[in-house]
Parts: C-alpha cells; sequence; structure tokens
C-alpha cells in the first residue's frame, strides 16, 4: 500500500514535470521518456501485477498529459510495464548496469509500440526516425542513472541518519 | 495473485485498449481485422491450394497424356495433308509449264502499329505507324489485314504514318465473292459502324446466312481469298437484288496491328480504261 501511495505521487509528480516540460521546453520532453523510467524502475523488482498496473497507470497518466489518442501510450507502457517485470523475474536486476539495459530496451519497445500502432491505425503520422529513437533511449537510461544515483546516495543518507539516530537514543537511554 | 492470473489481466488489458484506440479510428477497423485474420486466411488458403493443386494434378494428368495423343494424330493428319498439297502443287507447276503459265508473285506482309483509330470524325480509318526505314516506298493503295481478315486499305501516308479507310467507311469498296460458291459482288461499307454491305447479288444466287465471305482479287488493289467476314443476314432489295449484311472479320474494337501487303496494285491508268482504248 506505501509503495503504491508512493508511486502515485512520483507519477503526479513526473506527469507534472512532463507538461511543464512540454510547455517550456517541448524538445526535451521529446528526447527524454521520463513515463517509461518511471514504469521499468517500478517493475524491475520482479512483481508482474505491480508492473502491469504501475504500466497501465504511467501510461493513462501520459496519454492525459501528452493529449495523444487515448489509450495509445497505455497499449506501450502496459507491455513495457509487464515485460520489465516478466524479464527482472529471470535476470539479476540488482545490478544497475542490468536495469539500464532493460531501461533502454523498454524505451526502445515503447517507441516501436507507438510508431507500429500510429502507422497501423493511421490515426496520425508519426515517424521520428531510428537516431531519434535511439537518441531518445540513451538520454532516457542516462537519466535512469542519474535517478539510480541520486536514489542510492538518499538511500544511503537515510540509512546513516537512522543508525544515528538510534545510536543516540541509545546513549540517551543509558 | 498467480503469474498465469496475471498474464490472463495483462492480455484483457492489452485488447482492451486496443480496442479503445480502434475505436478511435472506425475506418481502419475492419483493416486491422484483417490484418490480424489475414495471415490465418493466407496459410488455410495455401494449404487448400496445395491439396487442390495436387488432386487435380492426378486427374488432369490422364487427360493431358489423352490429348497430347491427340494432338500428335492430328499433326500427322496435318503433315500427310502439306505432304499431298506440296505435291499437287509440284503437279500442277508441272502441267503449268507447257503453256508458260506464271503465278502471280508472292506479296510480302509488313507489319505496322495502329496508333490512332478514328472514331470522331464521319470517316471511318486508322493510322499506322511504318516500321523504320520504309519512308521512300509508296504505301498508298496498298491493302491492309489483320490476322482476322481484310482491314482496309492506305489513302494517305505522311512520313511513317499512314492513314487506312477501314472497310466499314461508306466510301470504302472490296469486291468480293462468296467462298462457298464463288459468286462475286461488291462490299461496302454501311450507316452501321459494325457491319458491311454485300451487293450486286441478283436474287437468284444461292446466299445464306453464315457464308464465308472472301475478297474475289478484281477490284485491283486487294489480293483474293483474304477473309472479309460472314454474312449474317439476306433479304430481297426489291427485284433485283439480295440485300445482304455482313460482320467483318477483322475485329474493329481491338484493332493493336496490322499487316501492309506489300504489293503492287494495278496501274490507275488501266484500270479507268485510258490506256489507249478507244483511240
Amino acid at each position: 500500500m506505501a509503495s503504491a501511495s508512493r508511486f502515485v505521487g512520483v507519477l503526479a509528480a513526473v506527469a507534472l514535470i512532463e507538461m511543464m516540460l512540454g510547455g517550456f521546453l517541448p524538445e526535451a520532453a521529446e528526447t527524454v521518456d521520463l513515463f517509461v523510467l518511471l514504469v521499468v524502475l517500478n517493475s524491475v523488482r520482479g512483481d508482474s501485477l505491480q508492473g502491469l498496473a504501475g504500466g497501465l497507470a504511467a501510461g493513462l497518466a501520459q496519454d492525459l498529459v501528452t493529449s495523444s489518442v487515448f489509450g495509445l501510450y497505455s497499449v506501450a507502457c502496459c507491455v513495457v510495464g509487464y515485460g520489465a517485470a516478466r524479464a527482472a523475474q529471470r535476470i539479476l536486476t540488482s545490478r544497475r548496469a542490468v536495469t539500464l539495459a532493460v531501461l533502454a530496451a523498454g524505451v526502445l519497445v515503447h517507441q516501436l509500440i507507438v510508431i507500429g500502432l500510429l502507422a497501423i491505425l493511421e490515426i496520425a503520422q508519426f515517424n521520428p526516425g531510428a537516431g531519434a529513437v535511439l537518441l531518445r533511449a540513451a538520454l532516457t537510461t542516462a537519466a535512469g542513472l542519474v535517478v539510480l544515483w541520486v536514489t542510492g546516495r538518499m538511500r544511503g543518507w537515510m540509512e546513516r541518519r537512522t543508525r544515528r539516530r538510534t545510536l543516540e537514543f541509545g546513549r540517551g537511554r543509558r | 495473485m498467480s503469474e498465469r492470473r496475471v498474464a490472463v489481466l495483462f492480455a484483457v488489458s492489452v485488447a482492451v485498449l486496443l480496442a479503445l484506440l480502434t475505436l478511435q479510428a472506425p475506418e481502419r477497423a475492419g483493416d486491422m481485422a484483417l490484418w490480424l485474420e489475414g495471415p490465418v486466411k493466407r496459410s488455410v488458403a495455401t494449404v487448400g491450394g496445395a491439396v487442390d493443386r495436387y488432386r487435380q494434378y492426378g486427374s488432369s494428368r490422364a487427360a493431358l497424356e489423352r490429348e497430347n495423343e491427340e494432338l500428335r494424330n492430328r499433326l500427322r493428319e496435318v503433315e500427310s495433308a502439306f505432304a499431298a498439297a506440296v505435291g499437287a502443287r509440284l503437279e500442277a507447276d508441272l502441267s503449268a509449264e507447257p503453256f508458260r503459265y506464271e503465278p502471280p508473285p508472292r506479296a510480302d506482309l509488313v507489319r505496322a502499329d495502329i496508333v490512332y483509330v478514328d472514331h470522331r470524325s464521319w470517316r471511318r480509318t486508322a493510322i499506322l505507324h511504318l516500321p523504320d526505314g520504309r519512308e521512300r516506298e509508296d504505301w498508298t493503295r496498298r491493302p491492309v489485314t489483320t490476322t482476322d481478315g481484310l482491314l482496309g486499305r492506305v489513302v494517305s501516308v505522311s512520313g511513317r504514318y499512314a492513314r487506312v479507310l477501314l472497310l466499314t467507311d461508306g466510301a470504302s469498296s472490296v469486291g468480293a465473292m462468296v467462298e462457298r460458291t464463288r459468286r462475286q459482288g461488291i462490299v461496302r461499307g454501311t450507316a452501321d459502324a459494325g457491319t458491311l454491305s454485300l451487293m450486286f447479288l441478283p436474287l437468284q444466287v444461292d446466299v445464306r446466312p453464315g457464308d464465308r465471305v472472301i475478297s474475289a482479287g478484281i477490284d485491283g488493289v486487294f489480293p483474293r481469298g483474304v477473309p472479309i467476314g460472314t454474312i449474317t443476314s439476306v433479304e430481297s432489295d426489291g427485284v433485283q437484288f439480295h440485300d445482304i449484311r455482313i460482320v467483318p472479320s477483322a475485329d474493329l474494337g481491338s484493332l493493336s496491328h496490322a499487316f501492309v501487303w506489300r504489293r503492287e496494285p494495278l496501274p490507275e491508268a488501266i484500270m479507268d480504261g485510258a490506256d489507249g482504248i478507244g483511240e
């Protein structure tokens, strides 16, 4: 429950950032996919239901934020979330490099699904080209690296703080 | 929740989302369904086709062998008939030798593309594109045929283009005869573009619908024996002649190429009788 509420909070923050980026820096919003980043990082814990639910929620949010065809990003994020969770069940995702590889693959799969669906349904013309897709995957992976580094540092800082408080509490008791 | 249930939930979610997407593009819904079911149908059709072909192969092989045998027999008959014809020709040549009879020289045919058929003006003509290197020849009044029969004659030439007056034109006339009875008349075009008229055949002449009409070779332009058409109706036109309608052998609705006969027509002076008679 706590992790779900935390995911919703992060998702809201990501949606807000995407909306702001879309308004002020549309190029940046197009080159870094924060939703996929969130979905993959949420899924690499290996729980497929969590991956599926997270992907669906993030996809719906991306559909709302990007004002694209409703359901397009939901399909893509759903597949990426579930796929990343299933992959995490088979490979060791505790290593940062593996997580980043899954993230890069997730961005590529996400883009391919979006381009493929738009082409099949002929809803809109969208063909960013292989270079743009690869750039998006690389930048999102780089963003993922930064997020992993920051969360790792934060986790370490919080652990040290907890340990220090525990020690101070112990001294006070004595 | 078990992995299997999550997998089912995933499949249902994706299906619902895809349906949602398809609803937003209803004109592509059919294509989407076709895209999904197309490969399956094609596979079924391929397997069915292969089975069908195998079955047909078995049944048609016997039929092909029978047909092949019939064709071999027919070829033997034709070869023997040809040999007999060659023999008859040699015999005829030998018989004609004491009389110094010379058969008319054989004409060779020049293939030309039909580049224009005039359907707009009141004249019924076609334009031929003559082969390269033939500009210096005099093509006027030369007969033109298709593989089916007589088409007309060349009336004017400009560069490599020649205008052909079609048989169906009202101004066109050909000396013709009924193949069965060898009775001669004149074939002319009619107001109806698809039919010809055979004129000057007296009422007492035996002529029936279905008789073939060929060129008689008496008009100084067209060679003898080229198919013109088939009689479709015979009616009495007053007291003297039949009113005979012919459908042309050459299909004027599907013209693509024709053959021009390299055959010198009779000099017009001789045909007009201006070669000294009465002087």
